[in-house]
């Protein structure tokens, strides 16, 4: 009996411990931009942030990069350390808490070259493209990092950036280890200075042993470039010559890819594009590129590239610029998997991941393309592809984050242009929640606005949504916020707005068809210097936020 | 007795677990549902952009639609102009109208005003005035819509 009762107190001691392990060991890091591979911007493992701690958020340290330099990447934190790459060349590793929070764990370039040399023949030339740059994504490192383990025996940072040392800043990834920042590995060239692209905003995804990252052009669109995406072999940096994916095959260039590419549930690709050349100008860009890639979403296999469905909203003879600038959120929601984005016109696409391919539907398929219908659209659309002039760059470009089926974006509303006699500023400073897995006519859940500037990068924890402002290629000191923004499941709304910009909220939005929706609450406005491109990283009660004005904060209660 | 019963409940245990993986691994990852029902696109014909007078590649237009107006002996223009960025160009007015800014941002100067605009925005122009256009994206899109008179 005795030996019975000690059996049982045994079994209950270490099933306790194997719960008590579970909880403490929960992962609170931000290894990449978007959180992970499937970039929905959401800390599933925060336990201190919630609607009712945020209101005491204030910053906790100011790391301001010396000498200056823009920070439009966004900050992964993974060991007690915040990442982060300048334009200014420097790559940054910051000490996120204790009695070093703020200061420099190391730098990549380091202040005195290696002794004995690395293998990428570091030198303390900072990671610049030394000309020809003038992208506002350079001439720096404006690529979020990510955090891979098992590179080489080392849990590294991965980084694209150029290489001051190879004809005057060829773009590479780099694999630093996180721990001392020296090199383990440069890649194979993948943006040669002497074309026209360059690992601009692009941040790496990884999977299978690789590194998935992308190309846009070197300055904006001047001349508009090649897009690709390439595989890194993570063990070495040698680029995996079976995957091939160029966004246009000749004789024109075109689809950028700009963003970051997603990997959806069962390992493949999700990639968005920029556009063509059609109305640019441009040798050969009067003719229509076949394949053509440009302005889509597109599936890729992981193994090769090869394209599993492609949804492209915009008709290649009406692009006047409406890239997706937006990288993808990709993954599985309580109605299947989903993969959504935001193109520059303002219009959410989301389309359904399905398993194998090939895929295309005649309904949005044109002469020359073998297009995908997405599931839905933001503002909901009858027909596509869209077939007129007004789709061009109106500056939706942040692609927003996901909490289970509730989509936290700025997006372009149900009505794209702002009621008669309003700014046009109004478009750009609300922030949308859309619900991915109902029906168009109650697809907002609610929508705040009148923000004090456009909204930028968004991310999510328990209920709160941090939403920094922005303004684009803003690289000035000048003032923005960031908000944290209570849902309205865990706080009710402070007041109602018709879904329709510009009709007054109650009887009168219901009988025009609309919906009355909710104001969620702003629960804490703390007032930043310089503008939130970046998405803000939340990590073990902190939240990490980059700005273009140079700064790396520390938010906390 | 106890050890009889904890070893019954190792064993639901176990077959719980089991049966609980066999559940997940017949979940499927990526659902394929049915393909999405539309009407068919119908595809209108693609836009012949010419340059507008000495402009060059600059700025180009195109005519999207003509409309007689027999009692004002005048007729409707809707065309689509096209800007590039970077240089700060001059289109002198044919016609009197209304231009529309369709896509992208545009600094717009005449002799006596100067402004930006996003989309959505109108403003009147008339004819021979000389209008300084400069867009600041890659590219804007003005919608032109001209009031030609003499028409019949």
């Amino acid at each position: 009996m005795t030996n019975d009762m000690s059996q049982v107190r045994a079994t209950v001691l270490v099933l306790a411990l194997i719960c008590f392990t579970c909880v403490g060991c929960r992962d609170t890091s931000w290894r990449a931009y978007g959180h992970d591979t499937t970039q929905f911007s959401r800390q599933p493992n925060e336990s201190v942030l919630n609607a009712s701690t945020v209101s005491t958020l204030h910053v906790i340290w100011d790391f301001s990069v010396p000498g200056g330099g823009a920070l439009t990447a966004s900050p992964a934190v993974y060991d007690n350390t915040v990442y982060i790459g300048s334009l200014n060349g420097h790559f940054y590793a910051v000490y996120a808490s204790g009695a070093k929070q703020g200061q420099i764990r190391w730098q990549y370039p380091p202040a005195a070259p290696p002794d004995p040399p690395d293998p990428c023949g570091t030198t303390t030339a900072p990671l610049l493209i030394a000309a020809g740059s003038g992208n506002p994504s350079g001439p720096g490192i404006a690529s979020s990092a990510a955090i891979a383990n098992s590179v080489a025996g080392h849990t590294a940072v991965i980084v694209g950036a150029p290489d001051p040392n190879s004809n005057g800043g060829d773009g590479r990834l780099w694999a630093l280890d996180e721990a001392t920042g020296q090199c383990i590995w440069k890649s194979a060239v993948i943006a040669p200075t002497s074309g026209t692209s360059k690992i601009g905003y692009s941040s790496p995804a990884i999977a299978h042993g690789r590194a998935y990252v992308g190309v846009s052009a070197k300055r904006p669109d001047a001349p508009i470039t090649l897009g690709r995406v390439f595989a890194v072999d993570l063990s070495n940096g040698a680029l995996d010559p079976a995957f091939n994916f160029s966004a246009v095959s000749g004789p024109a260039p075109g689809g950028g890819v700009w963003s970051s590419p997603a990997i959806t549930p069962s390992g493949n690709i999700v990639v968005t594009t920029g556009n063509s050349c059609i109305h640019e100008g441009g040798t050969n860009c009067n003719v229509i590129p076949s394949p053509d890639y440009t302005n889509s979403i597109l599936k890729l296999d992981w193994h090769n590239g090869s394209v599993l469905w492609q949804v492209q909203p915009v008709a290649i003879e009406h692009d006047f610029d409406p890239d997706f600038a937006a990288s993808p959120i990709v993954g599985q929601v309580s109605c299947g998997s989903l993969a959504i984005s935001i193109q520059k016109d303002g219009y959410v696409h989301a389309a359904d991941i399905k398993t194998g391919g090939p895929f295309s539907n005649p309904a949005c398929s044109y002469a020359g393309h073998s297009l995908e219908c997405p599931r839905w659209s933001f503002p909901p659309v009858s027909s596509l592809p869209f077939q007129d002039d007004g789709h061009g760059d109106s500056d939706f470009k942040r692609q927003g984050a996901l909490d289970g089926d509730h989509l936290f974006i700025a997006a372009g509303g149900l009505d794209l242009e702002p009621p008669p006699g309003h700014n046009e500023q109004e478009v750009f400073n609300r922030l949308h929640s859309l619900n991915v897995c109902t029906s168009d006519a109650d697809r907002i859940r609610w929508i705040l606005p009148n923000l004090p500037q456009s909204a930028g990068g968004v991310s999510v924890a328990n209920g709160v949504i941090y939403l920094g402002t922005w303004s684009p290629f803003d690289t000035s000191a000048s003032p923005h916020h960031l908000l944290a923004i209570a849902d309205t499941d865990v706080l009710p709304p402070t007041s109602f707005i018709c879904s329709y910009p510009g009709i007054p909220s109650g009887f009168m939005c219901s009988s025009a068809g609309f919906k009355n929706v909710g104001v969620p609450v702003i629960v804490k406005d703390v007032t930043l210097t310089g503008s939130i491109q970046g998405i803000p990283a939340i990590s073990g009660g902190r939240v990490y936020v980059s700005t273009g004005g140079g700064h790396l904060y520390s938010l906390g209660q | 007795m106890i050890r009889t019963s904890l070893y019954r409940a190792c064993f639901i245990l176990v077959g719980a677990t089991v049966i609980f993986d066999l559940g997940c691994a017949k979940k499927e990852l990526e659902p394929t549902p049915p393909e999405v029902t539309r009407p068919a696109p119908m595809m209108r014909p693609a836009l012949h952009f010419k340059a507008v007078s000495d402009l060059g590649q600059d700025v180009q237009e195109a005519s999207l639609n003509t409309q007689l107006l027999p009692q004002l002996h005048s007729r409707l223009e809707l065309r689509t102009i096209v800007v590039q960025a970077g240089k700060q160009l001059t289109l002198p007015m044919q016609y009197e109208g209304v231009l529309e800014l369709r896509a992208g941002s545009l600094a717009i100067g005449t002799e006596s005003t100067r402004a930006i605009h996003r989309r959505g925005e109108m403003w009147q122009v008339y004819k021979g005035e000389r209008v300084t256009l400069q867009a600041s994206g890659e590219l804007a899109v003005i919608r032109a819509i001209y009031l030609v008179p003499g028409e019949k």
